[in-house]
């Protein structure tokens, strides 16, 4: 490929592009997400290419995409220009879908999604709850191309926000546009996205550096690592506007080590994009240059934090430091350098491309546009979902997410990753957004969002996120090396049954006090799912101290298994599936549980279909 | 009229009720001092740049009515209106959270006890940890071998409660001198440093000191006389004779 040398250049590729592609071309879409992929999602792509080669009569597209979001369902298979979804799609089921499907025209019922509320099978992929209910302005795009092509993104008007703000935007309007827009930062803070460039671009020092925050660490959180995988370009795109913007030519992305497919995909994205001439010398004729180095982190969770991610790009210890003069006016080798995460990037392109006032329409008075989420937990609908600011919890939870599988009831909802808060049920008309998460006790984050159900130990889910948070503590500060380690034996001890009176007082006690005096914002926030527990569960703090009891059942000191005589019929089941031999009983006859050798697994709880386990 | 200062460049600053002057980027804590009042450090000192770990020295920050917590040691005063507070309720809450916890972590430290019972602790809540254990990871060590020594000679290893201060692998160091700054530096005294028959141990390695031609005494590892010479660019033999009787013959 010609390097692209003008704007015009760029319109008139992009043109050829588009007339390329008809209006009738049926695209086969397979979902090539890493959650996808474990399911086999490269088998069915692999068989329907097979399959479409075998079918010389029809001219299929084959397209292996970035994750579409709905991983509870895959591989997904979407067939356009009918928007045709197909859920947990075989290889086996590849010959049918080209024969029936794409020839025929005829709907393969057993592979369409079914809704589990009305129980009716629905045909197309945006008419379905799940992606009915959202709005996908960010990841929507991810169905559409392949990642690895940029044609494919030039395609979906690519790289016209750049040209766009090249062409007729002085670098203070682009930044006067994301003003408008309203952006904040999606990386944890919410910090206003544009009064961070307009920091930068006037803080002395040069070079000014600008990063890609792809260090996304929070458990069961993937949405940068998803739209890194399906759309790096958005994100590359989203990135040199901003170095444009700031008057930076030189930027990094820092990305962990442990997402082999975003980082092999941004890469490809970076070598196509020097190729075109979207990064290097003289960026689309315009004089502006521009280029992006790229930075692997080495697991330590606390490199996400932006001066212990600086301090790692230098080569130094990945510890924070004291951010009194901000990483905006000394940063990267003490030049000013502005961070912003993946999904923050990504936005950067749309606003540009159809404006601030467009955009923020989207939203709520103070977070403007949307936020995905990754939904995970105890939810029907697992996977990533973007819905606009200020939607409910409950309409994240139950329209979208589908609902508690196993009729269990709902609990609390876990937002902001491990130093986030938990929310219960009586919050889940809270509208979501950056302040009203932060005002109940929580916090947006990255957008990890855990659900959990009655079957949850809130004290044990405090204990999990704070044991999490001291392993992945650097250590350099005192309140969060020690704290937390200090407020974790606490925690330990109440789930075994010797919690003291006075512990929640303490803990809150040490809450306040490590919040205060921490060096950094993850040791600062580390409190929060202890003070968010206690705020809206302390009643199961109290039964652990007080009454030796875990409400859940979970806590296993805490908890006795035993058989109902009345209820059991003696069937074997669960003397079958205890493993460490607790159970006697002769068939047909009420069996026994030995509190001796009993190891509290609860396998007999969950395998009794006559309900006749008790668990106290 | 030469000895007038520009106070047009110098910020004013409350810290405790007392009014001062200080020009821009002067830390709180540098601040505090020259009117006398004092805040209690650990990972502080002069020769290294401020690294803010312990935190004993967080202070409360009032700017207007908002109140935020900061390090005195490192929290350079860049505008007017601030006012410090060193001894309010919040700022000894931190203070005494920090203290209780190292005093878990090293019981038997004095500097620590001392310190807890100036903010009014006796002991601490939590379970106490080894009574050997001495160090309390402000990394002073570490900084002064680095940016004063120059030798990176330790470091840290591992992280959150398994954080650690050595050499790499916690091997012998061959970038270490013997010079024995990090234990001079070092607030608890946890870094063991012997000397026995012309030899200093440190870090695991034998140094041998160098003997002074004029009064025989050993006077400093010879490893460091060399290093320094070498670094400084010095002539060779400008440490032949010890400090003392350089001086006399000076």
């Amino acid at each position: 490929m010609k390097k692209l040398n003008n704007f015009q250049e760029l319109e008139q590729y992009r043109q050829q592009l588009k007339k390329q592609v008809a209006a009738d071309q049926v695209v086969i879409s397979v979902c090539g997400g890493s959650g996808c992929l474990a399911f086999g999602g490269e088998k069915v792509a692999a068989a329907l290419e097979k399959e479409i080669k075998k079918a010389a009569s029809v001219k299929v597209q084959l397209k292996l995409t970035g994750c579409h979001g709905f991983c509870e369902k895959g591989p997904l298979v979407v067939i356009r220009p009918q928007g045709i979804l197909y859920t947990k799609v075989k290889p086996e089921d590849a010959a049918e879908i080209i024969s029936e499907t794409v020839v025929n025209q005829r709907i393969i019922d057993r592979l369409l999604y079914k809704d589990p509320v009305s129980k009716q099978k629905i045909t197309k992929e945006d008419e379905i709850p799940f992606y009915k209910n959202q709005k996908r302005i960010i990841f929507g795009s991810n169905g559409f191309i392949d990642p690895t092509s940029i044609d494919d993104y030039i395609g979906i008007d690519g790289y016209a926000a750049l040209a766009k703000a090249l062409k007729g935007m002085k670098p203070e309007q682009v930044i006067s546009e994301v003003e408008k827009a309203g952006l904040r930062g999606r990386g944890g803070g919410g910090f206003p996205t544009a009064l961070k460039w307009k920091t930068c671009r006037n803080a002395p020092g040069e070079p000014k550096y600008v990063i890609i925050n792809a260090d996304e660490g929070d458990p069961g959180a993937y949405m940068d690592r998803s739209v890194l995988e399906g759309n790096p370009h958005s994100v590359l795109e989203g990135l040199i506007i901003g170095a444009y913007a700031i008057g930076s030519s030189h930027g990094f992305i820092y990305i962990r080590h442990e997402y082999p497919l975003a980082l092999k995909n941004f890469q490809t994205a970076l070598a196509k994009a020097r190729e075109y001439g979207f990064l290097g010398k003289n960026i689309l004729g315009s004089g502006f240059d521009f280029d992006v180095q790229v930075n692997q982190g080495g697991g330590a969770f606390v490199c996400g934090e932006s001066s212990a991610l600086m301090a790692s790009i230098e080569g130094k210890l990945g510890e924070p430091r004291a951010k009194y003069v901000h990483t905006v006016e000394r940063g990267i080798w003490d030049k000013p350098s502005n961070l912003n995460n993946v999904e923050t990037w990504a936005n950067v392109p749309i606003i540009i491309n159809k404006g601030a006032d467009w955009y923020a329409r989207i939203g709520t008075d103070r977070s403007k546009g949307t936020k995905i989420f990754s939904l995970v937990g105890k939810i029907n609908n697992t996977g990533l979902v973007e819905v606009p600011m200020g939607v409910t919890l409950k309409h994240i939870v139950f329209d979208i997410g589908g609902g508690i599988p196993n009729k269990k009831k709902f609990k609390a909802v876990q937002t902001g990753g491990p130093s986030g808060g938990c929310l219960p049920e009586s919050l889940l008309d809270l509208q979501v957004d950056f302040d009203r998460l932060t005002d109940a006790g929580s916090m947006m984050g990255s957008g990890g969002m855990i659900v959990m159900d009655e079957d949850t130990c809130m004290v044990d889910v405090a204990r999990y996120f704070l044991n999490f948070l001291k392993d992945e503590s650097c250590g350099k500060c005192t309140p969060c090396r020690e704290g937390i380690r200090q407020m974790l034996a606490i925690l330990n001890r109440i789930t075994e049954g010797k919690g003291l009176e006075g512990d929640v007082e303490q803990l809150q006690e040490m809450s306040g006090g490590i919040m205060d005096a921490a060096l950094c914002a993850l040791g600062g926030t580390s409190p929060n799912p202890v003070m968010s527990t206690i705020k809206y569960f302390r009643n199961e703090y109290d039964a652990h101290i007080r009454d030796h009891k875990c409400p859940a059942g979970v806590c296993k000191a805490l908890v006795t298994y035993s058989i109902d005589p009345q209820k059991c019929i003696g069937c074997g089941v669960c003397l079958k599936n205890c493993s460490s031999g607790a159970i006697k009983g002769a068939k047909k006859k009420p069996h026994k549980i030995d509190p001796k050798k009993c190891i509290k697994c609860g396998i007999c709880y969950e395998v009794c279909k006559f309900g006749s386990v008790k668990r106290s | 009229m030469s000895h007038q200062v520009n106070t047009a460049s110098e910020i004013k600053v409350l810290i405790d009720g007392q009014e001062t002057r200080v020009k821009p980027e002067t830390t709180i804590l540098r601040a505090a001092r020259t009117l006398g009042i004092s805040i209690p450090t650990l990972c502080h000192h002069p020769a290294v740049e401020p690294y803010g770990a312990c935190r004993v020295c967080t202070v409360e920050l009032k700017r207007g009515k908002r109140s935020r917590m900061v390090t005195a040691c490192n929290y350079p005063l860049r505008e007017e209106g601030l006012e410090i507070l060193t001894q309010s309720e919040r700022a000894l809450r931190a203070r005494r959270l920090v203290l209780e916890l190292l005093m878990a972590r090293c019981p038997e430290v004095k500097v620590i006890r001392d310190m807890a019972r100036e903010a009014g602790l006796e002991k601490s809540r939590y379970p106490q940890g080894d009574t050997k254990e001495r160090c309390i990871l402000c990394g002073l060590c570490v900084n002064i071998c680095n940016q004063v020594v120059g030798a990176n000679a330790i470091g840290f290893s591992s992280r959150g409660p398994d954080r650690k201060v050595g050499t790499p692998f916690l091997e012998n160091s061959m970038d270490c001198i013997g010079c024995g700054a990090c234990s001079f530096a070092c607030p608890t005294q946890c870094i063991k440093m012997t000397e026995e028959n012309g030899v200093r141990k440190i870090w695991g390695r034998d140094f041998k000191l160098a003997v002074c031609p004029v009064c025989g005494n050993y006077y400093a590892p010879i490893e460091q006389l060399e290093k320094i010479q070498k670094q400084v660019n010095l002539p060779p033999d400008h440490f032949k004779v010890c400090f003392t009787c350089r001086g006399l013959k000076l």
